[in-house]
């Protein structure tokens, strides 16, 4: 309605340690699961987000702010998405999927995956394992038997001494 | 004492160190990134720890295939590409698909029929949402890929067991209730059977179809319920005798071809971007009363009218 008079609306939401933040409504719809509470007219107050930590959603708000300042531009918006997830580390990455699931943000959610992805490709069992924790739960024989069920996975791939 | 609760410290320094970062993502999440990988990426999964054994199993991809290189534009020979897609078509059989993109150039009478026929089926088998085969022909080559119509393919492909979860009547794709999850088709240099075009259209998400160069194409009846169709192109159908063209949310409409049809809009009332040529286009200039149901409204229109064999015109004439 206010968007029709001139002046932007907008929204505050609560993160689940109790942190406010302001965001314009027009940049919150990304989110489905916001644009669904501001259509059923839930959005008058503050829209608590159980599932998001302040970290999380600030990094979540810089987000749509960026990219809903880029026009109709599907290069740009996906070099600005490079550049924004290209320093953080996978802690902060698996907090943003996570809350882009939550918030279903199909576009963000697409992004953090595929930059997890990207990280894990081509990549040798033993060196996913170090730097993501994987703790290996198979027994030796169990391993070497998922292992000879799917050789042909393994054509081609850095080979690591203790995976 | 002491010795074992250092060494219990140490331990549980090194376990916090390296946290196992997927512990906090439920398996839908680990299975969408799985996505975003090859799939031999995605088995290789498998051998980290028993929760990710199966999860490529429920992977879901969008494969695209291409006979051209991006970077340098050169041209896979053709029987190079037949087996790039052989081989892949052997890999992908038992994950999901989400969108199956095939390009190439057909230009030689040596035909990859078989091997599209088989991704058809296979698609046929997974909740389909994006589809496009652009097989772009040189001008007056006849050949052209005849997209498959149901009877053919599942008689041809389909194994005992995956017929019998169906009516053993069911001869056609309604029938087999198949590609229902369809959201876009683009098909170029494709024939394609009206009673197929007709099935896309039945589907209950279609939102853009675009049929370009089909030599099957006779009566098309691109007409209501079509809740979410909003693009629909249908361009350079030689055999084409009529269109009706009746969708309540269509916004952006193309025709284009050198045969007279009659004049195809009906109730269109969210269509704004029209694209015409040929006598259509004539029509449009020379009989606008015809067209006045809906001329009002546009406010993207595109007229190519052919005033000469080299000159073409081309008058982009804004509304608003």
């Amino acid at each position: 309605m206010a968007a029709e008079t001139g002046t932007p609306t907008t929204l505050t939401l609560k993160s689940n340690d109790d942190e406010l933040f302001s965001v314009a409504e027009s940049a919150a719809i990304l989110s489905v699961t916001i644009r669904n509470m501001v259509e059923d007219g839930c959005a008058g107050g503050v829209i608590p987000l159980d599932n998001v930590d302040g970290k999380t959603l600030a990094s979540v708000i810089t987000y749509m702010n960026g990219i809903s300042a880029i026009p109709a531009d599907e290069e740009k918006k996906k070099s600005y998405r490079d550049k924004f997830l290209s320093d953080k580390d996978f802690e902060t990455l698996a907090d943003m999927v996570l809350a882009a699931n939550y918030l279903n943000m199909s576009c963000l959610m697409d992004a953090v995956s595929a930059k997890i992805a990207q990280v894990m490709e081509k990549k040798s069992v033993g060196w996913v394992r170090r730097k993501f924790g994987i703790e290996n739960d198979y027994t030796p024989e169990e391993e070497a038997a998922v292992k000879e069920e799917h050789k042909w996975t393994f054509e081609g791939v850095e080979t690591d001494d203790d995976n | 004492m002491s010795r074992t609760d250092d060494a219990f410290r140490v331990k549980r320094r090194r376990k916090t160190a390296a946290r196992n970062v997927f512990d906090k993502l439920p398996d839908d999440i680990l299975i969408a990134i799985l996505s975003h990988m090859s799939l031999k990426d995605a088995v290789r999964a498998s051998v980290l720890s028993h929760r990710w054994r199966n999860l490529w199993k429920f992977t879901s991809r969008a494969l695209v295939f291409s006979d051209r290189d991006t970077p340098t534009g050169a041209r896979m020979d053709i029987r190079k590409f037949q087996v790039l897609l052989a081989r892949e078509l052997e890999l992908n059989q038992s994950t999901g698909l989400d969108s199956l993109i095939i390009r190439f150039s057909n230009r030689c009478k040596y035909t990859t029929s078989d091997i599209i026929d088989d991704w058809i089926f296979l698609a046929m088998q997974k909740d389909l949402k994006n589809l496009e085969l652009d097989f772009s022909v040189r001008p007056r080559f006849r050949y052209r890929y005849k997209f498959p119509d149901a009877c053919e393919v599942v008689f041809e492909h389909a194994t005992e067991t995956w017929l019998c979860g169906f009516s053993t009547r069911a001869r056609t794709l309604k029938e087999l209730g198949v590609f229902a999850s369809l959201r876009t088709v683009k098909l170029v240099d494709v024939s394609i059977k009206d009673e197929v075009v007709h099935h896309f259209l039945s589907c209950a998400c279609i939102e853009q179809l675009c049929i370009r160069g089909s030599r099957s194409t006779k009566n098309l009846r691109v007409v209501d319920p079509l809740p979410y169709l909003k693009q629909l192109e249908i361009s350079n159908c030689r055999k084409i005798r009529s269109l009706v063209i009746s969708a309540k949310n269509l916004v952006s409409c193309t025709y284009q071809g050198r045969r007279k049809i009659s004049f195809p809009f009906k109730e269109n009332p969210n269509l704004t971007e029209l694209t015409l040529d040929g006598p259509l286009c004539e029509s449009f200039i020379y009989e606008p009363k015809n067209h006045s149901s809906y001329s009002f409204q546009l406010t993207d229109l595109v007229l190519k009218l052919q005033i000469s064999v080299c000159a073409r015109l081309l008058i982009i004439i804004s509304f608003v």
